[in-house]
């Protein structure tokens, strides 16, 4: 099969839309009869009935619309239908509501050429975007690394944008417009073989010297359309790249080299206006030059008598119809040499050899059958991208089921063996085969099913950890979606018609099977599993911990939660560290709390309700200031205010302790310094209320065991439980659904699940106090069977864009985690857990190879990295040297 | 436990003996005061060390694996500093401190110390002043052990 893409627009069009094509243009022609008689209807009306021509007399009679065709070539005429015979109120309203029956015959052909061409340009769009990110599918390894996103982004969305409006247009605007024009020369060429030569001459001129002036303008649009793409990709690596371009003071860099593509790109365009009205400006000129010939020397021959004076007025007339569809044709002409541009500059970026087959990576919604064999390298070598040789004659032979680790330093040819297996790179020489089968020929939906390769950075898309978890067992629709979601037959039947295939994206594409898992609750427990294997499980389980409650669960759910939170007060009170946590408790100030999260006793549906967001004019003031609150709170908000100034003032940037403390915006000290100065000596009352803000504001986020400025006293915390109830109860009814109050037999929604579970924070000056409660706790939700309700809350953690939201080591324990999760036949880990610190790495390994060993379940592994200490938990071991295995010994 | 009592406390820690009180006030607000049980271990010999730790009050045994089995080599009371070692260098504990009575320290965090020596450069030159004259003294009595040794 030939995978080239087709180089000619023109022909791509017509091979995909033919019939369509065809359909249009003689609809077009249809469309024509009604065209020309409609113009013909308002001189008729005029002249007839209004005007009175013919009908001299009151009771005078004509017959209208009659159909006749005629002969241009001579006068006779054919008459197929005599008219009506109307009187001339009757001819009037007959011929008026003719026009209008014209007016809605045009229309709605209008409407249906318009909506036939738009859908079938929409089509091809569609089937051109789609096949170009199916050809981005099947790229070759390296390209990946050749190519920017952004821009192969920016040709799929944006440079193919304006085909769709052109290719409706491709075949009939032409000929419609071909037509027209002609018929007005043939008809200038009867009236006068001079005359009609002449404007042959102009119009030769014309069709030849404007595409040519235009040549260069379509050379200016391909450099604007490199530019602008080039433009794109620099944008993006700025994007990706602006945190080290910010570390290393190179901004300025990056703001002149974008000024000079801004410079390069402006240039261009506007060479290119420059170019478009000079053009535009001698086109005029010709399609007026021909007039200018009719008046001048028509003119001539008519004053000697050599020319009728009634023809040379006709050709004049005849003229008139002939600018307007030259113009539109040269217009199109123009639009297509863009468009073929467009479309070359699109295919040339796509065209690359050698794509995967399309074979390869067919659906297989059944299993797959195991590899056999094992991995055989005969031979082999494999260089980088530079020609520098990677690995040379490497013989070796690995088991399907052999556990092997590869020993090398970076550029040693230890992670070239893996990326052979894992086919990232192809040898320059020799073969590599499983058992009879050489590694090539394989398809990928069989060794990406079978073989799993983890590398150092794992990729993965925007959404939750889950999604990335499962991303590698996106397969194949194993189950059709619900009905209300599934593909109806007009999607389907769409999709045909743009070559789109007809997999439905909302059927259910996990793997199940390859998990091992039989439901969706043994899921569950594999999910768990890997997690616990990479040693992720706890991060998770800590992400669960910190969702807030509303974050979706089910009634029955909160009662379970409920329930831990007895079970847990219940054992913290009978161990001996019941004090690890401080409770909370209504009538009791806490003093692991903030004063503003004392004052609530609750927690807030979102950040523009803490004390930092909430506006200068919300009724919260009023709140905080009852019983004189707000005296006792700017106090301690002025004096905490004071020692910061004092401690910090005279240094205003990047103070990291102070960041950390969380209590006054480093960047704003000027102004708590300005503030003081402002206040000191001033009674309450006669303070500005942006400064009494200010200070209370600081007041709020204060908590005495985090700051510890020893601003704390019984007077204040006692007027602070007080607060309490007057808080709840005066809350304006627009913001109660803001808050929720602890209460110790109610679920807090907007608390997070630890803090509802404790009913107290951990007194973290109590040393050990976060491990004890964090087992505590972890024992009595694994009791309730709550654990895995809680990773999975873990799991709906939002990892952002490239899975940035997590920690490197977090990705590569991610990456692994979900190669592990399809229970590959054979697993290659190159450097797959660099960013983790040994002993954790030790610790993966061993659980790794505990199931790799056991006897149902086991897996081959080649396990690549740079050190020896783990070399002593694996059976083989493979040490590689300047691209040379050196030493290979079972241990 | 407020803040002017901590720094008071820092500054008869050897290695802050000379850095300005006012900055020794920055530090305190960076550190925080944790408590032991009596039995926990402040930390344990051979793990990664992020903090030190200066007694506040009761006392706490310090601790070493010998070929002979474990020995306790001091015991830290009030003003004795824990690990500062671990908070100017990456090592492992060497040793194990375990509270002998409930013991109330002031923990200085590794990032919090180095992000105010990168603040304040005198207070980088103070702590270089201390290990200076303690690396002196260490070499003088090396000094006097060897020639001990010789005679």
């Amino acid at each position: 099969m030939n995978d080239r893409m087709e180089r000619n627009l023109f022909k791509y069009i017509w091979s995909h839309s033919k019939p369509q094509q065809v359909w249009i243009i003689i609809v077009v022609i249809l469309s024509m009869p009604t065209f020309f008689l409609a113009f013909n209807i308002p001189k008729l009306i005029v002249n007839g009935p209004i005007q009175g021509r013919g009908f001299e007399s009151p009771d005078a009679t004509q017959l209208v619309l009659p159909i006749q065709i005629g002969n241009p070539f001579g006068d006779q005429t054919f008459t197929l239908f005599g008219g009506f015979e109307l009187g001339r109120m009757g001819a009037l309203i007959a011929l008026s509501l003719a026009f209008l029956g014209y007016v809605i015959v045009n229309g709605a052909f209008k409407l249906y050429i318009n909506t036939y061409k738009g859908r079938l340009g929409e089509r091809m769009l569609r089937r051109l975007r789609y096949q170009l990110v199916d050809r981005v599918l099947r790229f070759p390894f390296p390209q990946y690394r050749r190519v920017r996103s952004s821009e192969i982004a920016t040709m799929i969305k944006d440079e193919v944008d304006p085909l769709g409006g052109f290719i409706g247009e491709a075949f009939a605007t032409p000929a419609f417009l071909v037509g027209q024009a002609l018929s007005a020369l043939l008809f200038i060429m009867l009236q006068s073989w001079a005359l009609g030569l002449v404007t042959l001459a102009i119009l030769m001129v014309q069709t030849l010297l404007i595409p040519k002036l235009r040549s260069r303008l379509r050379a200016l649009a391909l450099q604007r359309q490199l530019t602008a793409r080039d433009l794109s990709g620099r944008v993006s690596e700025i994007v990706d790249g602006a945190i080290d371009i910010r570390l290393n003071d190179s901004t300025n860099f990056e703001r002149s080299d974008i000024s000079d593509r801004l410079a390069r790109i402006f240039f261009i365009r506007f060479d290119f206006y420059q170019w478009k009205f000079l053009v535009k400006f001698i086109n005029n000129f010709l399609a007026q030059f021909t007039p200018f010939v009719f008046y001048l020397g028509g003119g001539i021959l008519a004053i000697r008598g050599n020319l009728d004076i009634g023809q040379l007025v006709a050709v004049i007339a005849a003229y008139k119809d002939l600018p307007g569809p030259i113009k539109e044709l040269i217009d199109w002409d123009y639009q297509r040499l863009d468009v073929q541009v467009k479309y070359l500059q699109v295919v040339n970026a796509f065209d690359v050899t050698p794509l995967a087959p399309p074979i390869a990576q067919e659906l297989q919604a059944t299993r797959v059958p195991p590899l056999a064999g094992a991995f055989t390298f005969h031979q082999v070598a494999a260089t980088d991208e530079s020609g520098r040789p990677l690995l040379s004659g490497l013989d070796l032979t690995i088991g399907l089921d052999e556990e092997v680790i590869a020993i090398g330093a970076a550029g040693d040819g230890a992670e070239v063996v893996g990326e052979l297996i894992a086919r990232l790179i192809a040898p320059s020489g020799g073969s590599i085969s499983v058992g009879p089968t050489p590694l090539s020929s394989l398809p990928e939906w069989h060794t990406g099913r079978r073989i799993g390769y983890v590398g150092p950075e794992p990729f993965f898309a925007h959404g939750t950890a889950r999604d990335a978890l499962l991303s590698g067992l996106r397969h194949a629709p194993f189950r059709p979606a619900p009905a209300d979601a599934a593909m109806t037959p007009l999607i389907i039947k769409e999709a045909a018609a743009s070559g789109n295939p007809p997999f439905d994206r909302h059927a259910d594409w996990i793997d199940y099977e390859a998990t091992g898992a039989a439901s969706h609750e043994e899921l569950a427990s594999r999910i768990t599993q890997v997690l616990a294997l990479v040693n992720l499980e706890e991060d998770f389980y800590a992400f669960g911990l910190r969702t807030k409650l509303s974050d979706a669960t089910s009634g029955d759910g909160e009662e379970m939660f409920l329930n831990a939170r007895r079970m847990f007060l219940e054992r913290i009170k009978k161990g001996d560290n019941a004090a690890d946590v401080e409770p909370f408790v209504v009538t009791q100030f806490n003093s692991q709390l903030t004063l503003f999260q004392n004052i609530v006793f609750g927690a807030v549906s979102s950040a523009e309700m803490l004390p930092n967001e909430f506006p200068s004019d919300s009724p919260l003031w009023q709140l905080l200031a009852m019983d004189g609150l707000d005296q006792q709170l700017y106090g301690l908000g002025r004096e905490a205010s004071a020692v910061i100034v004092d401690l910090f003032g005279e240094v205003s940037d990047n103070i990291k302790i102070l960041e950390r403390l969380d209590l006054i915006d480093p960047t704003k000290l000027p102004d708590y310094s300005a503030s003081l100065g402002r206040t000191e000596g001033i009674a309450f009352a006669d303070v500005t209320v942006p400064d009494r803000q200010k200070f209370v504001r600081v007041a709020l986020s204060y908590s005495e065991p985090r700051h510890r400025l020893d601003l704390m006293n019984d007077a204040l915390r006692d007027a602070i439980v007080g607060a309490r109830m007057k808080f709840r109860q005066n809350l304006p009814p627009h913001l109660a659904s803001e808050f929720s109050f602890h209460d110790p037999d109610e679920i807090n929604p907007f608390a997070s699940l630890q803090d509802n579970i404790l009913f107290g924070r951990i007194v973290d000056s109590r040393a050990g106090a976060v491990d004890r409660v964090s087992a505590l706790l972890r024992a009595i939700l694994e009791e309730l069977g709550l654990s895995y309700a809680v990773l999975e809350r873990g799991l709906k953690y939002e990892i952002g864009s490239g899975g940035r939201r997590l920690s490197l080591s977090q990705r590569q324990q991610l990456g692994l985690a979900r190669v592990l999760l399809r229970h590959p036949q054979f697993l290659i880990v190159n450097r797959g857990l660099n960013a983790l610190d040994n002993r954790t790495v030790e610790k993966v390994v061993r659980g790794i190879l505990d199931i790799a060993t056991s006897k149902d379940q086991g897996f081959g592994v080649l396990w690549i990295t740079s050190t020896e200490s783990q070399a002593s938990m694996f059976n083989r071991v493979l040490k590689f040297s300047r691209g040379e295995l050196i030493s290979d010994e079972a241990a | 436990m407020s803040l002017e009592e901590d720094a008071l406390l820092l500054a008869k820690v050897e290695l802050f003996t000379n850095v300005a009180p006012r900055r020794l006030k920055l530090l305190a607000l960076a550190s925080s005061r944790v408590l032991f049980a009596h039995g926990q271990d402040l930390c344990v010999e051979g793990d990664e060390g992020y903090e030190a730790f200066i007694v506040v009050s009761g006392e706490a045994d310090v601790k070493i694996r010998t070929p002979t089995g474990i020995a306790t080599v001091a015991r830290l009371k009030r003003n004795d500093i824990v690990g500062e070692m671990a908070i100017l260098r990456d090592m492992p504990r060497t040793a194990t401190v375990t509270a002998v009575s409930d013991v109330s320290t002031l923990r200085i965090g590794k990032q919090d110390f180095l992000n105010l020596l990168k603040e304040f450069p005198e207070v980088t030159v103070e702590v270089m002043r201390s290990l200076a004259e303690r690396l002196a003294r260490t070499t003088s009595e090396l000094a006097n052990l060897r020639s001990a040794s010789k005679t």
